[in-house]
């Protein structure tokens, strides 16, 4: 008896002190699908108390995570991190609804170039994306390894810098020495463009079997395909790999110099060109009432100055705003150095990715070239 | 000690049904509930979805095989799959021989500490799955345990790139994944083995090993056929493992089956690879029951 009081003494306990955080927020809730590093505590836990909401966050790795989890469950987030490729995917599948940018006070704040690009013009005069920030693909290698191997692969691009040609990842000397991400649409894109393509998110047939001969030169003198930041990071520092393309470059430059070894490590921009993601947000059809108010807050506070200034330092990608470029670290400056200036004035050709001709022959050709390594 | 063919029928006792009693049949209620639920229903709903099919970014609910035949049209599935079967066949069988001498050992040969020990063979299983793979990873990489301790000790100049991203690590990683699943039924088995039969055995003039193979290892058959079977199983259905140590070379059907459910959008295909390495599963479960069951009663 006396057993059983205190077991239902501890179960009114537990519940007692559960109620406060059960109890929902005056303000409301916004739910957000993002990547790792676009719900940062340092300016999530503030606007929480700013607007007395809660803030529900999801990561996802990769853009089709991102799309799988929102298809799945659309109702299940408010605002979903996506890039500039993936907005008609989105909107043709009924997943997005137009965002009033005019309730937006920092939207006149965003540099020119995006807000007038028409990667996201998928209904005419509407935005169903407002970016946050943007980046590309390039390579990160480790040149205390590779030394001069690396010569004849790199071209001068004056005031001391170097671009690095697609052609080292076919090269035979450097056989089980590079990565890439093991993402269909980057590495089609790319392999794309290494095969003199000009329209990389627009393949003809004749293309299809340019890009597949280019990329199954890269995969078979792959040692591994990268999942993202951590494995990236740990197959380059384990000196596993000395050469890898990566989306990630802004933050493994901050990652390897605050681990000590960023002297090891150079990043190169491709010289034929690379492929350019702008980040942004899209806000799922069902949101609505206090949840719509809350991401309208959010997505502005993010284009605001205090926002872009934030994200330029813990993500160190390129920012839209460029009030906020004060945020850049030592690290970022130095090595990825492009973030730093104007995306007009990137040095080598960048092509903004938009929706692809069939993602889904994509990812079933990327998959059909993985599936037949190892034999 | 007598066999249960030479006991009189007073003494074998009534064999009863499972449901011979109404109590019995309410009781069993429940349990078949609970299985409709978390395993029936699931894999009807995986078998139903393997049969619809992704038009656009919906899928459709009109039933085809046209999933399946996809799958037979394509060779490198058929490679992938049988590569599968070949991985989850070697990590099965070294799991096997890894943890046999340790069941063994411990439960017929210490005395003191035995509990220790087994709680030590099965303490990796407390430990998360992804971090007992990334730890494999420091151990065979370029800069891991095993190159750094070779290096250190002038036996090879260059680290051994074999050890890591290919289908060996991938082997070895799931062996050392399965030998808590292998050695918790070899362990019940070999326990189970009353000493007064060895003892015997060993009064008839047999010597250590022909007790070994006459007498103790025909009994743990059973034992070792379940701890085969699940080694088998986990291996052959594992996606993390390939990826994050197969490297380019290392994929797995699980991998192709992950790929339809969180890139492409198709999970009618994923659903039909699943539901083909569920039957291959079954099949292999039936085989086992069939061959590893031993039926009869010891009376000392």
């Amino acid at each position: 008896m006396k057993k059983l009081s205190v077991l239902l003494l501890s179960l009114c306990l537990v519940v007692l002190f559960s109620i406060p955080a059960m109890a929902a927020k005056e303000g409301g809730t916004l739910s957000i699908l993002c990547f790792f590093g676009y719900a940062d505590d340092s300016w999530v836990k503030p606007f929480e108390e700013k607007y007395d909401c809660e803030v529900k966050i999801t990561y996802a790795g990769t853009v089709e995570e991102h799309f799988t989890k929102t298809k799945a469950a659309p109702g299940l987030y408010n605002i979903i991190s996506n890039d500039s490729g993936r907005v008609q995917m989105y909107y043709d599948a009924g997943l997005i609804q137009p965002i009033d940018v005019s309730r937006l006070k920092n939207y006149p704040k965003i540099g020119k170039y995006f807000r007038d690009h028409p990667y996201a013009e998928v209904e005419p005069g509407k935005k169903f994306h407002v970016p946050i920030c943007w980046g590309d693909q390039d390579f990160i290698v480790n040149t205390a390894v590779v030394g001069d191997r690396l010569k004849p692969y790199l071209t001068d691009i004056g005031g001391g810098r170097q671009v690095l040609s697609y052609r080292v990842m076919k090269a035979p000397q450097f056989k089980d020495m590079v990565t890439m991400f093991d993402e269909s649409t980057n590495v089609t894109s790319m392999s794309a463009i290494a095969a003199g393509i000009t329209h990389p998110f627009n393949l003809s047939e004749a293309d299809y079997e340019a890009m597949i001969t280019e990329l199954s030169l890269w995969a078979k003198n792959c040692r591994q395909f990268t999942l993202g930041f951590d494995s990236e990071k740990a197959i380059l520092t384990g000196e596993d790999a000395y050469i890898s393309i990566t989306g990630n470059n802004a933050i493994e430059a901050n990652a390897l110099v605050e681990e000590g070894v960023g002297d090891k490590f150079t990043h190169y921009l491709p010289t034929e060109g690379t492929i350019c993601w702008i980040d942004g947000w899209v806000i799922t059809k069902p949101t609505k009432g206090k949840s719509l108010d809350l991401a309208l807050k959010y997505i502005d506070y993010m284009i605001g100055d205090a926002g872009q200034t934030l994200l330029a330092e813990k993500v160190g990608f390129g920012i839209i705003n460029p009030a906020g470029g004060g945020g850049y670290t030592d690290a970022v400056k130095e090595r990825t150095w492009w973030y730093t200036m104007s995306i007009d004035e990137f040095p080598v050709p960048l092509y903004i990715m938009v929706t692809e001709e069939d993602p889904e022959r994509r990812v079933n050709t990327w998959l059909e070239i993985k599936a037949k390594l190892g034999f | 000690m007598k066999s249960m063919k030479e006991l009189p029928n007073n003494k074998r006792g009534k064999k009863r049904g499972v449901f011979d009693k109404p109590r019995s049949y309410i009781m069993g209620i429940p349990i078949i509930f609970w299985l409709l639920i978390i395993i029936i229903t699931p894999v009807i709903l995986m078998l139903i979805m393997s049969f619809r099919q992704k038009v656009g970014y919906d899928i459709s609910n009109i039933l085809t095989l046209s999933n399946y035949l996809e799958i037979l049209k394509k060779p490198s599935y058929v490679k992938i799959l049988l590569r599968s079967f070949r991985i989850a066949l070697i990590a099965s069988t070294l799991a096997i021989f890894a943890s046999y001498p340790l069941a063994y050992y411990i439960s017929r040969k210490i005395r003191k500490g035995r509990h220790l020990l087994f709680m030590l063979i099965i303490a990796p299983l407390w430990i998360s799955y992804l971090v007992r793979i990334i730890a494999w990873r420091a151990i065979l990489g370029n800069k891991g345990l095993i190159n750094s301790t070779l290096m250190a000790l002038g036996l090879i100049k260059e680290p051994l790139s074999f050890l890591l991203y290919n289908q060996f690590a991938v082997a070895i990683t799931l062996t050392y994944i399965s030998i808590p699943f292998v050695f918790i039924p070899l362990y019940t088995a070999l326990e189970k083995i009353p000493v007064n039969l060895i003892d015997a055995a060993r009064d008839l003039g047999a010597n250590e090993f022909h007790t070994f193979i006459n007498v103790i290892l025909p009994l743990c058959i059973p034992g070792l056929l379940t701890g085969f079977m699940l080694a088998f199983i986990i291996s052959l259905g594992d996606y993390i493992i390939p990826m994050q140590l197969g490297g380019t070379g290392g994929m797995m059907l699980g991998n192709i089956i992950w790929s339809q459910f969180g890139f492409a959008f198709n999970w009618p295909l994923g659903a039909a690879l699943g539901f083909i390495l569920f039957s291959i599963a079954a099949v292999i479960l039936a085989i086992t029951q069939k061959f590893g069951s031993r039926e009869g009663m010891l009376y000392e």
